[in-house]
């Protein structure tokens, strides 16, 4: 009886609050497949109660004034041959764009940073170190949205994701243990070659009725045999029962319809692409996709823009960063590249040039934003108008800091890392829905490193020279007029004899091969021989 | 009883020990370089030297478990090699071999198009991508393309381990495969500079490189392999390892030490050769005195001792590694492996362990802190010699022949580079018609009107070798102040460069010091005869730098190396050019170290040698006069 009453209130309460989930597998090449999972809850603000909503994301939108919130996790490499990475853009590590609603930047500054720790205890993250900087509304980064805001982004490099970050994000799911979130299998999904996840909290108003949204993504590339894989063993779990509260739950699987099989067929979405219903899947079913005759020579290249950061230069107290980018000509001309530059590397800006092999492809529009805290960063954004298939490359000459011994890492000669930088297109085609940004690799900087033994140095040095200063001083100013006495000349004449001696014996010492321990030897065995002798 | 007067604020004397050390300098000197050289016997005694470490424990060289096991690849693959026959080039094959493994794979041309130097290639190269790392960070491995069985064989063993860890998921960072082109040692040396150039996005300017496909990261080590110097007996289990680097740059001991673990772990019969020679002393036959030796020799001779020479011009810590001709194809790609595996665990860049250092066998080591008294008791004869001559000048003058010695120099270094950058290897002197002047230029390029023609390499000898500095003496009167401030100069820079030098390349600053600081001290010895400063000044001709370097080669090369040239005249030039060439094209500090204080000191201590013959002498016989009448003065006062 009281969990008809329960369902009942619930049914009741669902009814402003949404949840659906989706999966997409698709084959990226060769033993490797694609998953992406999809878990989106929305809830219309107009009471208190939050059921499949996490109250403490709320409350965490609303303490903070956010607009919009988007953290990504990521671990390992997106290759390129894999395509359109999936989106939002991610970097190595993690990163955090946050919409805030108010125009006062030094609010949004004093929010940003309660909001980062907030983070740190809602998904077990450490982003504390995140570089950080301010976006200005000029030019958008990561996605094409544009707010009149106050924005602050920040990319952490180093950080890695880990199952700790997974449960905390599970916990956050209406669906626990039923629905695709069975999938959720921490072991298989972190031993995969790619791992990505991100959270997306929207806030938006009309009048006096808001609504939010949490949007959690996890893609994931698994390494699979070449002929083929099974739904079951690829998340090493079996698909148990339906979430009851979901709106919809679709697993997607995309193939190559020509020499790929796929058991059972699902419905027919487009050519090469079944959708699955799940919440009429049967307990225990299972998917079977067999590729016996993949080739990669099949995927067809559509990423729109390949971009890579190298550093250059050898020596410690100066550098190039060269960040390249390719416009593949899927996605359009229109781009704009930004870059973070960390604190502890400095850029003139009259330095920084862009060069590009075609003549037509120009710079339309350039943003630094500059920050006037001692250790927050600078960012760079280029809006280029780029050529299909032409390349241009932003020379980004830079000096490197000598840091107070503190500001350094405890792994200071590992170097520090200067985030990779991110084309975001203004105009995408139609061949492209939604945004599209991409990261460029991040770099290592070795940074010239002070000698850490340094102090301890310092005080031998100092000690030793006054040492010997002290001395020389001390004699000079207590010298007085006395007459010459002349020592005993017997005296000396012992002496330097003795000296003689020792110096006689070492030599002969050596020469004979004998050392201390002969000696002793000797000196025992002629005693004992004196004692025998008595 | 005699009463000894002192001031009430200290002695107008310096302090008594300095006094001493003064008086007894004519002793000191043989005595000091002698006692440097009997230090030296003591520190580089392997049995005195310390025991080799691994100072970066996160290393763990030797403690995983290798698990290649695909000999078969290797074998296939080196017979594929061999079949190639021209049907198609290694650079091709190596490049098929990897794409068809789905690495992307690349092809870079490389020239230098000077008029003495032509030389192209094509480097081939691969990225393994670590897969769930941040690609922030690299290591290397390179081996050279050919067609000899040695070749072949270290090539089918980097391919098969590379095939081997594209499989593997645990790598914390990117493996960059090299494949190095060229024919000789030297051009393939050459052509890996050009990769690591390009890699740096640095230029180097005598070498054309194409840039590279693919983002590297930070390259935090790198290996060479090549075949191990075959054996007589072929189941002798011979590895060799090659360090020296141009400038006298060593790797970080600890990638050193990680091989001979990772040897001594796997393969406990195996010996480690150093510098061509057995590391073993229970198998060597040769002195132990031969290895540290050598260590030194080729630290401070051998520029191009392997492909690894030049990574210490970007930073790289790198060294050769030849693998044993008796290991199986599972043996040698395991021993790649565990390097591989060694140098993933790292966490930051190598840098505990040492840099300076000489080896006394592949477990003892000597540290600068030890062997740097060698190089600082043959400078302190030197400084004794400045300090005497500081104590007994009136005043100190600096004499024009210094700047324009040095100046001299510098010009002399920009020729000898712009005639390698514009001459080939023989130039002519030619007559313009209808003008009284004569041009130089390049023989191959001018046959008329070609007055001499003659070898570029025996002008720019023949030009360093004249001594300038008998000329300089007559620039203008020197005083005897000017004559102790120039001895004084000379001592004091030469002592200088020879403790800098020691910092950067100890086995070249020894080697000079030897023989350079009796000559020095030979030099500027005070005398007031005329036909001592003759006879002195003689010998200072043989004493001429590249005369000495000439000879110090062909006296101690063959006591190292089997079949040398004995020393003949041709010694001198071929050694002028050597080190000309291995400046321009590969960043040697070996000429510009020669031509700008080299042969500046040279000169003037031809000056100062000769300088008392030009009226001096009577100079300072006037002064002595003065002086003693002086003494007298005061000693009859004092009565």
């Amino acid at each position: 009886m009281i969990y008809l009453l329960l369902v009942l209130t619930f049914r009741i309460a669902s009814g402003l609050e949404t949840y659906n989930e989706r999966l997409d597998i698709k084959t990226l090449e060769k033993g490797r497949v694609h998953a992406k999972f999809t878990f989106l809850t929305s809830k219309d603000i107009i009471d208190n109660d939050f059921i499949l909503f996490p109250r403490v994301l709320d409350q965490l939108v609303e303490k903070y004034n956010v607009h919009r919130f988007v953290l990504t996790m990521q671990q390992g490499r997106w290759r390129r041959e894999w395509n359109e990475p999936p989106q939002p853009a991610s970097p190595i590590g993690a990163q955090l764009l946050v919409y805030f609603k108010t125009k006062n930047a030094t609010e949004a500054e004093k929010n940003f940073s309660s909001l980062v720790e907030a983070a740190n205890g809602l998904f077990c993250t450490s982003l504390s170190s995140l570089t950080v900087t301010a976006v200005s509304p000029e030019l958008p980064v990561l996605e094409k949205k544009s707010f009149e805001l106050t924005t602050r982004y920040g990319i952490v490099s180093k950080e890695t994701t880990c199952t700790e970050n997974l449960s905390q994000l599970r916990k956050l799911l209406p669906c626990k243990s039923s629905g695709l979130s069975v999938f959720l299998h921490p072991s298989k999904l972190y031993d995969s070659l790619f791992h990505s996840l991100s959270v997306s909290i929207n806030s938006s108003c009309e009048e006096i009725k808001c609504r939010r949204s949490i949007e959690f993504e996890l893609s994931v590339v698994f390494k699979t045999p070449a002929d083929g894989w099974l739904l079951s063993r690829l998340f090493d779990s079996q698909f148990s029962e339906k979430c009851s509260v979901a709106e919809s739950s679709k697993v997607t699987v995309s193939h190559d319809p020509i020499s790929d099989k796929v058991k059972p067929s699902g419905k027919e979405l487009e050519k090469g692409v079944y959708e699955y219903d799940f919440s009429v899947w049967t307990k225990g079913a299972d998917l079977e996709v067999e590729t016996p005759s993949f080739k990669n020579s099949s995927i067809v290249q559509s990423a729109g823009i390949r971009i890579w950061s190298t550093l250059g230069g050898l020596s410690q107290h100066s550098g190039e960063l060269r960040i390249s980018v390719k416009n593949l000509g899927k996605a359009g001309n229109n781009v704009v590249i930004s870059q973070i530059v960390p604190y502890f590397v400095r850029v003139h800006y009259n330095s920084l040039m862009v060069k590009c092999r075609s003549a037509s492809s120009r710079v339309r529009e350039k943003v630094f934003k500059a920050s006037k805290a001692p250790k927050s960063s600078l960012l760079i954004q280029y809006n280029l108008e780029i050529d299909e298939t032409d390349t241009c490359i932003l020379h980004i000459p830079l000096e490197k800091s000598l840091l107070r011994i503190n500001d350094y890492t405890p792994d200071a000669n590992h170097g520090m890392y200067i985030p990779g930088a991110i084309a975001t297109f203004l105009q995408i085609k139609n061949d492209l829905n939604g945004g599209y940004a991409v990261h460029s690799n991040a770099v290592l900087v070795a940074l010239p490193v002070p000698d850490f033994s340094m102090p301890f140095n310092v005080i031998c040095f100092v000690a030793t020279t006054l040492a010997v200063c002290f001395s020389p001083i001390h004699t000079f100013s207590t010298l007085w007029i006395s007459p010459d006495i002349p020592k005993s000349v017997m005296v000396k004449k012992i002496y330097r004899g003795c000296l003689l001696m020792l110096l006689a014996l070492s030599l002969y010492a050596h020469f004979n091969n004998s050392n201390l321990h002969d000696l002793r030897r000797f000196i025992s065995a002629y005693l004992q021989k004196l004692n025998e002798l008595k | 009883m005699a009463i000894r007067l002192f001031l009430p604020k200290g002695t107008t004397k310096g302090p008594a020990f300095l006094d001493k050390i003064l008086r007894l300098r004519k002793t000191l000197y043989p005595l000091l370089i002698m006692a440097s050289l009997y230090y030296a016997k003591i520190v580089l005694s392997p049995e005195n030297m310390e025991l080799t470490r691994v100072s970066e424990h996160a290393l763990m060289p030797g403690l995983v478990t290798s698990r290649f096991d695909r000999p078969g690849l290797t074998m296939q693959l080196a017979n594929d090699l061999k079949k190639l026959n021209g049907s198609k080039t290694q650079q091709k094959f190596v490049c098929d071999f990897f794409r068809e493994l789905g690495v992307n794979c690349h092809e870079q041309k490389w020239s230098v198009d000077l008029p003495s130097e032509k030389l192209e290639g094509r480097n081939a190269y691969a990225w393994v991508r670590a897969p769930r790392a941040t690609g922030v960070e690299a290591m290397l491995v390179a081996v050279r393309l050919g067609s000899s069985d040695s070749r072949i064989a270290a090539l089918s063993h980097v391919l098969s381990f590379a095939s081997y860890a594209n499989e593997q998921v645990y790598w914390a960072r990117d493996i960059v495969f090299v494949f190095v082109d060229g024919a000789s040692k030297m051009e393939a040396i050459v052509g890996f500079d050009a990769f690591l150039s390009s890699y740096h996005l640095v230029k180097n300017p005598a070498v054309a490189a194409d840039p590279l496909h693919e983002d590297g990261g930070f390259l935090i080590a790198a290996t060479v392999y090549e075949m191990a110097p075959k054996q007589k007996d072929a189941k002798k289990c011979v590895l060799s390892a090659k360090l020296n680097g141009i400038n006298g740059q060593q790797p970080n001991l600890d990638l050193f030490n990680s091989a001979v673990r990772i040897m001594n772990r796997e393969h406990h019969s195996c010996d480690m050769q150093i510098y061509g020679i057995s590391s073993n002393r229970g198998l060597r036959e040769s002195s132990r005195w031969l290895l540290p030796i050598r260590a030194l020799y080729t630290q401070a001779f051998v520029s191009d001792e392997g492909l690894h020479s030049v990574m210490g011009k970007y930073g790289l810590q790198g060294l050769t590694i030849g693998l044993a001709h008796s290991f199986n194809p599972t043996q040698a790609a395991q021993f790649m492996e565990a390097m591989a595996r060694t140098l993933n665990n790292a966490l930051e860049r190598l840098h505990q362990s040492y840099f300076m250092y000489i080896l006394g066998d592949d477990s003892h080591f000597s540290s600068i802190g030890f062997y740097i008294p060698i190089i600082i008791l043959l400078i302190v004869p030197l400084l004794i010699k400045a300090y005497y001559e500081w104590t007994e000048m009136g005043g100190f003058e600096l004499p024009p022949h210094v700047p324009v010695a040095h100046v001299f120099g510098a010009a002399l270094f920009l020729w000898s580079r712009w005639c390698l950058e514009n001459f080939k290897s023989r130039a002519a002197l030619a007559s313009i018609p209808n003008f009284p002047y004569f041009d130089f230029v390049d023989a191959s390029r001018r046959t008329e009107n070609v007055i001499f023609e003659f070898d570029m390499s025996l002008v720019i000898t023949l030009v360093f070798i004249v001594p300038w500095g008998t000329f300089m003496r007559r620039m203008g009167k020197v005083s005897s102040d000017g004559a102790a401030s120039l001895r004084m100069f000379i001592v004091l820079e030469a002592a200088l460069v020879l403790g800098a030098l020691s910092l950067l390349n100890f086995g070249l600053a020894f080697s000079v010091a030897v023989l350079a600081v009796p000559t020095f001290l030979l030099a500027t010895k005070r005398s007031t005869q005329s036909s001592e400063n003759l006879v002195r000044g003689l010998p200072l001709v043989l004493c001429h730098p590249l005369f000495l370097a000439s000879v110090f080669l062909s006296v101690v090369r063959p006591l190292f190396y089997k079949n040398t040239k004995p020393f003949d005249v041709d010694t001198i030039p071929e050694l002028t050019s050597q080190m000309l060439r291995e400046h321009v094209l590969l960043g040697s500090h070996g000429f510009a170290l020669f031509a700008l204080f080299a042969v500046p000191l040279s000169n003037l201590c031809f000056t100062v040698a000769t300088i008392n013959c030009s009226g001096l002498v009577k100079a300072d016989r006037k002064l002595s006069e003065e002086e003693m009448e002086s003494k007298n003065v005061v000693a009859k006062t004092t009565e």
